[in-house]
């Protein structure tokens, strides 16, 4: 059996986004497929899972992506699922703990992708943003004004997750100043 | 290369050379490196990974030309890296003589051993 949920996680939320999926692990549904918002569990599946969400440098059908899975693969890690070039990665519970990263600077430097990332889309957003203000300006047609506002939203939100990000990522950094 | 600067090596960096003295592939190093500390040190398969491609390109370990059949990557340490190593050592042992000789090296040893 299985059964599908939707849900939507901005990708600073991969943290939370981990989170929900070992507890529905927890609870017996062990995910098996990802596709954008919707995720797939088994609900009778024999082997429990920890789960952990990793974006990669490379994405997963790449070559350089393969050879990651491939090392990965190694060491009991598998992929369930892939959204662009965010990996969901598990690994089987009574093999011991599932961690992909074990010290700071590696979780800094997937921090630094993820950031990466959002500092691409925000500023070609910021530029829609204030192009549309500036031609409702103009002509103050309503269509453009949902538009407009639609911008606003996405130049806010995407905003506040590079602002916490950008707090993680010096939250980490004063850790590192004190130890690995 | 600057390879001349001393700069503290993490831990995962020092155990990985360290390691690969030997020829190893991922998986070995990752069980090598727990079996050396008795446990303490577990790397994670992404911390590895991100470690080992970095210290490809500081050419500190190389890849080895391995048999096509298998795709499982050995590496090895180079002549670079045993440099940098060695000169970790040493830092290290400053490190470690000069925390006996303020907290009291002689009791440290003895409940050490």
């Amino acid at each position: 059996m299985s059964l599908t949920k939707y849900r939507w996680f901005w990708a600073w939320q991969f943290e939370k986004e981990e989170r929900w999926l070992n507890q529905m692990s927890n609870r017996g549904f062990q995910l098996v497929d990802v596709s954008f918002i919707r995720y797939t569990f088994d609900t009778n599946s024999s082997q429990e899972y920890n789960y952990r969400i990793e974006f990669l440098e490379h994405g997963p059908y790449t070559e350089k992506g393969q050879e990651y899975l491939l090392f990965l693969k190694e060491a009991g890690i598998d992929m369930c699922g892939s959204y662009m070039r965010w990996v969901y990665l598990r690994k089987k519970k009574d093999e011991g703990e599932f961690q992909l990263f074990s010290d700071l600077d590696s979780r800094l430097q997937h921090l630094n992708r993820i950031i990466t990332l959002l500092s691409v889309i925000f500023p070609l957003e910021f530029m829609y943003f204030v192009k549309c203000w500036a031609e409702y300006g103009e002509n103050g047609h309503k269509g453009e004004l949902v538009l407009c506002l639609l911008f606003t939203f996405f130049v806010l939100i995407i905003g506040s997750g590079l602002f916490t990000l950008y707090r993680n990522k010096k939250r980490l950094l004063a850790e590192r100043s004190l130890h690995e | 290369m600057g390879n001349t600067e001393s700069v503290a090596l993490t831990e995962a960096v020092y155990y990985i050379l360290l390691t690969l003295y030997k020829p190893m592939h991922g998986y070995g190093i990752m069980q090598t490196i727990e079996e050396l500390s008795a446990g303490r040190v577990r790397l994670a398969a992404g911390t590895l990974y991100g470690a080992i491609n970095t210290l490809v390109e500081k050419q500190w370990i190389q890849s080895l030309p391995g048999e096509s059949s298998s795709r499982k990557k050995e590496y090895i340490i180079t002549e670079n890296g045993k440099y940098v190593v060695e000169q970790e050592l040493k830092r290290l042992h400053e490190l470690v003589k000069n925390g006996e000789g303020i907290i009291g090296g002689e009791e440290y040893v003895i409940n050490e051993v």
